[in-house]
Parts: structure tokens; C-alpha cells; sequence
């Protein structure tokens, strides 16, 4: 057979269709009878007309150009590919759970309540906060919503502070949803051990500070253990911390964001939760509190009281609502399902898993690669490429050689204080059988960059497409497919 | 590819006093996390195996194959005391990064 | 030993060769830089794991507890509503090539996901008649937030005129988003079910950065975008509609009407409600706004061989380049969701939509008509498309209760949102029988006159 390339609309049809609907069975409207005629449309929708079987196959067809964590392994890092569970999948799609409406009276709706209360429970537990609100959809959705909260705590006390100290290491959200929260961020340089520079930070820290933003373990997979300190600068001149759970993997069951000292955490459920990343979504991103911002919680609030679980919207010093409705619920039935089968012992098992695996695989690609950092690493750890760049070969290159070896390359250019920067989170997820293949795979590309840089410079081989031309699509931007081929005004659609 | 320098960059260029084995460089910098942006800059630096030159005005400048991969066909090179030397095709900084102003 | 938890593979012998090639003999050495005052000394208080069979059980149990639209025919709307998915929706999306992959950044094995969004943006795209659309966003609510703050930015005009008429949690969200950004959202009054045009030009001045409209709007009614349009343009501000895509296939596009960005939620095409989320946001613009899209958008390209490809395209706006410039933070989409729309959409088709949509109008109409006939007051005084307004004799939740006893749920209480008392949404889609809207009709009467 040949290649399937085609788009949708390429395949379609006039007069085919995917789906069947009943006829009416109440009196015909004729809609020139109700609308005036300028709010009828005229042109229908060029959407495709295809069957079933073709609908089908095409989408098959796109699903068989795509690696998920299903296909192979994913070590990107700060991403957390970690498998996604099957069962988290099919609870979802429970019909008292998929098909119920969010305006129904409380009392029809007691199990999915119950569900939400239960699962708010445990995340304050696990990341040792006193309440945790669910609403927001995504990390950075959590860090905005958080900032918010920040806001409004120093109003309430009549202060306005306006900087939100960010490391130079944080992951790009940060000081993006500071902005967005109204804030301006200043940047703390890491010192020599890729941690927060105790000493810039107490020069940085004055009562201006809203909050410092940090992820412990941070985006080098290295443990502030200064964190004590840290949190006590930082708290001394009145400000808060804000701890970015994106590498919460790390410290299930070994510590705890409230024990370190923070006030507010985010985590990505979509991360350390199994979650499935659906191709970039949806997520989830709940905030747990220390006991001092609860008031400051969007609403509603689902709480319990004899039995019952209800919506609070009576929260007087609430930030208001971050998001509809009660947050993405079917994410949160997934992360709850995932946490009743792991249970404490597994959950702090899987924190264990992460980082032996982290400092096995470094061990095995230090000889190869700079390795900018000694210590221990938590679940992840970043190598660099500056040795392979001086022979011509950068870092992209030796991703794309991976792509070759049906693996998912590492996170690339990421944190931006690494030169050729490749970070990598095995996860407890995979075998160390595929941990090993990956290491031999890895060392195989670093010799390729000595003795035949031309295979890694021209890799990937083996996809179904070649390296694109990033350069076209950003200048001569083509963001949808149009029948007119270049008709003046719109966007056009070049066929190839 | 056409490189083009202003009159600024050439003149700066001709002073500027370089350490044995290093010339100017025409290098992408990528910038990864929530996905991946190329942008130029000019360095100077020594020879990395696979390099490209280019030679302009009396000007010997270095590029290495991937630059060569993400850069555009016109490129040019351009000078201020604020900023120092700007390629001024990066990828960035061209249509594709008109600012949320 | 881990190898009792079935997500973790290491058994003890693993665990001890990767230890011995660490140097160390234990697990608990790697966090030996973790403070000790900060240390778990005990396990979380947590329940403890349960096994698949007997987990299986109790979520059933749990999800049981919920009465849910499959059991009860379902009347509410207002946001979310209960519409058909196709099965093919659920078989294509449940392909784990798609829902276990992340944003697809490794363009050369991601082009299915990339191709997938580049029709979704099409599919948006054709059915807003606008030129460009992103990836997705969070939801309806937050896109529309998301599209206040983009006029404000590219007008730099310091307030917002929105309508009542809009979705309450819209507008509550867009009052936490201008909070953080700093500027003001003003709301133009009601005339009785749409937007009074007479407020709305008395409000707007040239500080306004955009008008703002649902269409159709909370009440059901079909906004006059024309009048509105004419409103916005005339002192310069942009115009902003949140689209139903299914009232769509039925009313004109804003797009043709001269909207500026226009923005919604995919939900009643494909996705269940699912207690309200995950839904999936859309937002389309006019071309002039087309660099301004906020969050990711796909681009075709070429390969070295010249074969067309996709990618994520316009990123040197996103947040880790502009690190403190960011007038947006979002990050990911709901490319999963997306996709379920796009296959529910192909699978309709261009006429299957139309005639969907057509359903809902006529359902709708049916249902207005008899409870006329039976001496309700309808309150929309403009056309509706699968919503409206009845004024009951008693308090909503009264009814709602008598209602949900004969197996219904009722429509959306207006009191607590608009102190509009025993007034309720109804909402009709193409799921509802005759039968079931009879009964419900049959069971208000009895309900007011029993």
C-alpha cells in the first residue's frame, strides 16, 4: 500500500457521511420563520464528508505517525512520561461520572463530591498543605491561580508587594504567570552546585518580595537542601514561598512541601499522577494552601459536613473562580484512581524507583557526556552536549539520532543555564532493561559524533518525515487548510 | 545564502582583536522547555569540526552545519554600541515574533 | 520488594545491581541530601493500595452514587449540554499513540498529533469564519478571558465592556484575569433575554477595548451581532463573540459578521460533560491577530525531501523566550479533546451538523410551544436556539424537585445568578425525545397544579 498523507478534507466527498441521526420527531421550523436573514447562514461549514470506515482510517493512520509512552520510551525530562494506567482510563469513562452535568442539585451528585473532597484530602496530605482547591486545568493555570492568592494575602494585610523572585533555573511558566498575576520577577542566579545562591537571594529579599517561586527538587534534579534557609529569608522579610510541584515524582512519602516551608504548591497531575498528557492535554493543576490562605481559595469550595458534600461560594476574600465549573473532573477521577491503587507505601516507592533510576542511567552516560553537577540527582539529571558541539554535532542532532532508535529523546535546551542542555527522567515507570538499551543507545551516538558525525547530523533515517523546515512555517505561517488556494486575505494552503 | 554587513558591523569588525585560532561565528542558539526556538548571534570562538566559512569585505566568518540548517537566505549583520553585534534574520526576531505589545 | 505494585517494574535483584553500580547499598542514600528535620517519618496518612478487582468495584460503587443522564433524560444547559457522541469519538481517542504522547515538540514523530490540530484549526476556522485559530485552550471561560486580555494588549485601552449576557462563570473569571492583569471589566445591562444595544452605546467610549457577547447568549437568544458589531467599530473597539459551534452550523458566522476574535467551547461537539470538564476551549481571530494567538497553534511545512509536514509553529512568543512579557502564561491545550471534536465533527460532516443543529432548534421550539400552550410565559422575546427562559409559578428548585422525581432533571435556577426568581434554562438538544419533553411538560403541570 502506499503512504497515507492525506488530510481530512483531501478525502472527502459531497454527499458521503460519518454518522446517523434520527429524523425529527417534532413539527419542522422553517428558520426564515424565526431569524431575521442576516444571523441564517447561508454557506455551510466546509466540513470533511467521509463514512465511518474512512474516518476511521485516517485517524489510524495519523495515530501510527504519532509515539506515545505506549510505543517506547519517553525520558523527557520535568515532563514526567510515566505509564499511563489503563483502569484510570475506563473509571473515567463510567457513565455516573462522564455523563453528569455540573448544575445538578449537590444531592444527585454526592459520589463524584465525594470523590473531589477525598482526592483534596490526600493531595494536602501528600504535599502537607491544609486545604487544596482543584479548579485550576493546568500547571500554569496553578502557578497564576496560586500568584493570585499571593496577591490577595499581602492586600489583605495592606501591602502592596510587587516582585516575585524567580531562580534562573525555573521553568519558563513562572515568571510568565507572575507576570499575567500583575507581579515583575527578578531572577536569582544558581551558584557553582546549580542551587539558589543563598547570597543573592538575602540581597533580592526585601519588603517588596510577594514570593519566591522554586521547585524542589529544581529543573536540574538537584535538592535545595538549603531550603530551610532559604524559606527563612524569605519568610523573615514577609514574603511567601511557591513551590512549582512539577517535580513532585521526587518526594512522595520522603518529605513534603510544608515540611521544607512552603505556603502554596501546584501539582501537575498530568506528571506525577499518571494523568495521560492526551498530546499536550488536558491536565490538572490543584494548589494546596497553608492554613493562612485558605480564605484567599477560588470558589467554589466542595466541602463536608455531616456526611453531605456541598459548594461554598460564601468565601468573602476568595480571588473568585480560576476556571468552570469544579476543574477538569475526569482528569481528577484518573489521579484519584491512581492514588487508591498505589496507596502510601507504593506512592513513596515510586519517588525511590524515580531516583535510583535517575542516578543509575546518569552513571552510565557520564563517561560520555558533561556532567555539569556531581552530587546526587533526584529523579532527573542534566548532561550537556558542549563536548559533541566542539566535533560539529549539537544537541538536537543527537535528539534526532534518537528518534532513529524509536525513543523519545530527552528534554533539549532546557534549563537555559546549561549549555547544550539534554535533561532526562527515566521515571520508576521503566524497566532497567529499557533503561540499559536506552544508555547503550546513548553511548552509541556519542561514539557516531566522534567517528561518523554525518549519521547523526542527518538522522532521523527511519521516520515517516525528514527534519522540517521550522524556518518556513514560522516566516510563511499556513495554520489550516483552505479549498481557495491562495486567494488574497486568507491564509493559504500550498499543496506539495 | 547572502550575508550582508552594515557599515557598522564591518567597521567594528575590523577591530575587534582576536586570540589565535578564533574567528567570528555565525552560531543558532536554541532555547528549549515548553517547546523550541532558534535564534542567532555572533561569537568568536575556535574552529568546531564541519564548519562552513564565509568571506565578505576581508571578513572570515565561521558557521557550523546546523546553524546552517536553521538560518534563512538573507542574512545580515548589523552593529550598535548598546547591544552589540545583532543577525539580524534571527529566526526570533523576524515575522514570527512580532510582540504581544 | 516493589515488584507487589504492578506500575513498578524493579525487582529486588535490579535494585540491588543498580545500587552496586551507585556504590551504595541502600535507596535511603539518595536522599541523604534531604535535611533530616524535613524528612517523612512515617508513611502518608493516606488509604492504603487496593487491588484492580476490588478498586474496579468501588469506583463503580462510587460513580453509582451520581444520578446521571444516561437513567435521567437531562433539561440543563446553560454551558455544558448532552449531546450525542458518536462511538468512533471514543475508539479514536482511546488510540494510546494519541492520549499517552506529550505536546508534540519532536515534530518527526508526532505528525499525527500535528496533522490532527491542523484540522481541528480548520475545522474551527470554517465554522467561525475566521482566518486562523490556535490549538485549543482550557475551556470556553477561560479562552474568552484569554481573548479580553488580547484586545486589551494590541488596543491598549484599559477597560472591557461585557455583556450580562454572557455565561456567569465567564464573566467571573474574566474579573479574576483582569484583576491580575490590571484592567477594568464594566457590564452592559440586560433587555429583558439580550443585550440592551441603548446601554451598551451609552457604556462604550474610546477607552473600551472590546465589546464582548455570547452568541447564542446565557438565555438562549440569538444576539443581533450586526447591531453589536456596528456599536463596537464605531468608537474603535474590537468585537469578541463566544459561539456555540454547534448554533453554528445554523446562525451566520461571526466572522462573516465582522468579529474580531471569536471564542467557545467544544464541548457539544464530542465531549462529554463529564461534570464539566475536560471540555476544550477554542479561539479564532480575524488574520490581523493572527501573531497574537495566544497558547500554540500547528503550521504546515516541508521536510528536507519537500514532502509536506506539520509543526508548532509562531512559538518565539511563548513564555521561556519572553520570560516577563508574557501577556499570556498557557502552556498546554487540550489537544485530546481537541481531537474528539475534530473526529465527532468529520463524522458528522458538513450536512450532519447542520441537521444536528437543526434538531436542537426544532426540539427546542416544540417544547417553548407546548408549554405556551399550557399558559407558561416564555421570557426570551428574541429567537433562541436550544435554550430559553420559562417563568414557573413556584420556586425553581421546587419544581426541579418535583421533576427529578419522575425520573427528570430540570433546567438551571436563575435566582442565584440574576435574582431572576422561579424563572429556569431549559435546554433542549437533538438527545430528548417528544415523549421525554411531553413528560417533562406533563409532570410541571402536574408539579404547579397538583
Amino acid at each position: 500500500m502506499v503512504e497515507y498523507n492525506e488530510l481530512i478534507f483531501e478525502i472527502s466527498r459531497s454527499g458521503r457521511i460519518g454518522s446517523s441521526l434520527p429524523e425529527s420527531d417534532v413539527p419542522k421550523v422553517n428558520l426564515q420563520n424565526k431569524l431575521p436573514d442576516h444571523l441564517i447562514r447561508t454557506e455551510l461549514a466546509e466540513l470533511p464528508e467521509v463514512s465511518e470506515l474512512q474516518l476511521v482510517r485516517h485517524y489510524t493512520a495519523l495515530s501510527n505517525k504519532n509515539h506515545g509512552i505506549d510505543n517506547g520510551f519517553y525520558p523527557l525530562g520535568s515532563c514526567t512520561m510515566k505509564y499511563n494506567p489503563k483502569i484510570n482510563e475506563d473509571v473515567a469513562r463510567l457513565e455516573g461520572f462522564s455523563r453528569i452535568h455540573p448544575y445538578q442539585p449537590v444531592e444527585t451528585v454526592q459520589g463524584a463530591l465525594k470523590l473531589l473532597h477525598e482526592l483534596q484530602e490526600d493531595l494536602a496530605e501528600i504535599t502537607g498543605m491544609d486545604a487544596v482547591t482543584l479548579q485550576p486545568s493546568a500547571g500554569a493555570q496553578g502557578e497564576w491561580a496560586g500568584l493570585m492568592m499571593v496577591k490577595a494575602y499581602h492586600k489583605q494585610k495592606g501591602e502592596k508587594r510587587t516582585k516575585v523572585l524567580v531562580p534562573d533555573s525555573a521553568h519558563g511558566t513562572n515568571p510568565a504567570s507572575a507576570t499575567v498575576a500583575g507581579f515583575r520577577t527578578v531572577t536569582i542566579p544558581s551558584n557553582g552546585d546549580g542551587l539558589v545562591d543563598l547570597e543573592e537571594l538575602k540581597k533580592h529579599v526585601d519588603d517588596d518580595t510577594a514570593a519566591l517561586m522554586l521547585t524542589n527538587p529544581n529543573t536540574l534534579g538537584l535538592f535545595e537542601k538549603e531550603i530551610i534557609e532559604i524559606a527563612k529569608v524569605v519568610h523573615g522579610a514577609g514574603g511567601l514561598l511557591y513551590y512549582d510541584g512539577a517535580n513532585a515524582n521526587a518526594i512522595l512519602g520522603k518529605t513534603t512541601p510544608g515540611k521544607m516551608g512552603f505556603d502554596i504548591v501546584h501539582l501537575n497531575l498530568h506528571k506525577t499522577f499518571t494523568t495521560p498528557h492526551g498530546g499536550g492535554g488536558p491536565g490538572a493543576g490543584p494548589v494546596g494552601v497553608k492554613k493562612k490562605l485558605i480564605p484567599y481559595l477560588p470558589v467554589p469550595r466542595i466541602e463536608k459536613q455531616n456526611d453531605q458534600y456541598f459548594l461554598n461560594d460564601n468565601q468573602p476574600l476568595s480571588i473568585g473562580r480560576v476556571k468552570g465549573y469544579y476543574g477538569n473532573f475526569g482528569i481528577l477521577v484518573r489521579a484519584y484512581t491512581y492514588i487508591r491503587t498505589m496507596g502510601p507505601v507504593g506512592l513513596r516507592q515510586v519517588s525511590e524507583s524515580a531516583v535510583l533510576h535517575a542516578n543509575y542511567l546518569r552513571k552510565k552516560l557520564e563517561p560520555y557526556f558533561d556532567s555539569p553537577f556531581s552530587q546526587v540527582c533526584k529523579h532527573e539529571f542534566v548532561l550537556s552536549g558542549s563536548r559533541q558541539k566542539k566535533l560539529g554535532v549539537r544537541t538536537l542532532d543527537m535528539a534526532k539520532r534518537l528518534l532513529d532508535f524509536g525513543c523519545h529523546p530527552p528534554t533539549i535546551y532546557f534549563p537555559l543555564n546549561v549549555e547544550e542542555c539534554l535533561m532526562i527522567e527515566p521515571t520508576e515507570t521503566e524497566s532497567k532493561e529499557t533503561i540499559d538499551a536506552f544508555a547503550e543507545v546513548m553511548i552509541q551516538i556519542a561514539k557516531e559524533v566522534e567517528g561518523n558525525p554525518d549519521i547523526v547530523l542527518d538522522a532521523p533515517h527511519t521516520t515517516t518525515i525528514g527534519r522540517l523546515d521550522e524556518v518556513q512555517a514560522a516566516r510563511k505561517p499556513v495554520v489550516r487548510h483552505s479549498k481557495e488556494k491562495t486567494e488574497e486575505g486568507k491564509a493559504e494552503s500550498v499543496k506539495s | 545564502m547572502r550575508l550582508s554587513l552594515t557599515e557598522s558591523a564591518l567597521k567594528k569588525l575590523k577591530t575587534v582583536v582576536l586570540q589565535e585560532g578564533q574567528l567570528p561565528r555565525i552560531d543558532a542558539d536554541v532555547a528549549g522547555g515548553c517547546g523550541m526556538t532558534v535564534a542567532f548571534s555572533l561569537v568568536f570562538d575556535e574552529e568546531r569540526r564541519n564548519d562552513f566559512i564565509l568571506e565578505l569585505n576581508g571578513i572570515r566568518i565561521r558557521m557550523d552545519r546546523f546553524t546552517q540548517r536553521y538560518i534563512g537566505e538573507e542574512i545580515q549583520i548589523d552593529f550598535t554600541e548598546e547591544k552589540g553585534f545583532l543577525v539580524a534574520d534571527a529566526f526570533s526576531s523576524s515575522a514570527c515574533s512580532i510582540d504581544i505589545v | 520488594m516493589t515488584s507487589t505494585y504492578r506500575y513498578l517494574p524493579d525487582t529486588k535483584h535490579d535494585q540491588e545491581e543498580m545500587l552496586a553500580a551507585l556504590n551504595l547499598s541502600t535507596v535511603d542514600e539518595l536522599f541523604s541530601d534531604l535535611p533530616s528535620d524535613i524528612r517523612m517519618d512515617h508513611e502518608l496518612n493516606i488509604p492504603e493500595a487496593v487491588p484492580e478487582p476490588l478498586l474496579m468495584k468501588k469506583m463503580q460503587q462510587l460513580s453509582s452514587i451520581n444520578k446521571h443522564a444516561n437513567d435521567y433524560p437531562i433539561f440543563l444547559g446553560a454551558g455544558t449540554y448532552d449531546h450525542y457522541i458518536p462511538s468512533v469519538v471514543n475508539h479514536m481517542i482511546s488510540r494510546s499513540e494519541f492520549y499517552t504522547a506529550y505536546t508534540p515538540y519532536q515534530p518527526e514523530i508526532s505528525q499525527g498529533e500535528l496533522q490532527a490540530i491542523f484540522e481541528f484549526q480548520t475545522m474551527v476556522c470554517e465554522l467561525t469564519g475566521m482566518d486562523a485559530a490556535n490549538s485549543s485552550m482550557y475551556d470556553g471561560f477561560t479562552s474568552l478571558a484569554e481573548a479580553a486580555s488580547l484586545a486589551v494588549a494590541s488596543t491598549k485601552r484599559p477597560r472591557v465592556l461585557i455583556s450580562k449576557s454572557v455565561h456567569p462563570e465567564s464573566r467571573a473569571i474574566l474579573n479574576t484575569v483582569s484583576d491580575g492583569q490590571g484592567y477594568k471589566v464594566e457590564e452592559a445591562e440586560l433587555n429583558v433575554d439580550v443585550t440592551d444595544l441603548k446601554n451598551l452605546k451609552e457604556q462604550i467610549d474610546m477607552d473600551t477595548a472590546a465589546v464582548i457577547v455570547q452568541y447564542p447568549n446565557f438565555f438562549g437568544s440569538i444576539e443581533d451581532l450586526q447591531e453589536i458589531k456596528h456599536i463596537a467599530q464605531d468608537k474603535g473597539a474590537l468585537f469578541i463573540v463566544s459561539a456555540n459551534p454547534l448554533a453554528l452550523a445554523l446562525l451566520e458566522a461571526p466572522g462573516k459578521i465582522g468579529a474580531d476574535i471569536v471564542i467557545g467551547d467544544m464541548q457539544p461537539l464530542g465531549l462529554p460533560m463529564s461534570f464539566g470538564g475536560p471540555h476544550c476551549g477554542y479561539f479564532a481571530v480575524r488574520k490581523k491577530f493572527m501573531r497574537n494567538l495566544p497558547g500554540r497553534i500547528v503550521g504546515q511545512t516541508k521536510d528536507v525531501n519537500g514532502k509536506r509536514g506539520f509543526v508548532l509553529t509562531l512559538q518565539a512568543r511563548e513564555q521561556h523566550i519572553r520570560r516577563d512579557k508574557a501577556s499570556s502564561n498557557i502552556c498546554s491545550n487540550q489537544a485530546l479533546n481537541a481531537l474528539a471534536s475534530s473526529v465527532c465533527m468529520t463524522a458528522l460532516g458538513k450536512q450532519g451538523i447542520r441537521h444536528m443543529a437543526q434538531l436542537n432548534f426544532e426540539k427546542a421550539d416544540y417544547m417553548a410551544k407546548r408549554l405556551e400552550d399550557k399558559g407558561y410565559k416564555i421570557k426570551n422575546r428574541s429567537p433562541f436556539f436550544n435554550e430559553f427562559v420559562i417563568e414557573l409559578p413556584t420556586a425553581v428548585k421546587e419544581v426541579n424537585h418535583t421533576l427529578f422525581e419522575a425520573g427528570i432533571i430540570g433546567g438551571y435556577d436563575l435566582e442565584k445568578d440574576y435574582g431572576f426568581k422561579n424563572q429556569m434554562l431549559v435546554a433542549v438538544t437533538e438527545q430528548r425525545t417528544k415523549e421525554e419533553i411531553d413528560h417533562f411538560v406533563e409532570t410541571l403541570e402536574g408539579a404547579v397544579h397538583g
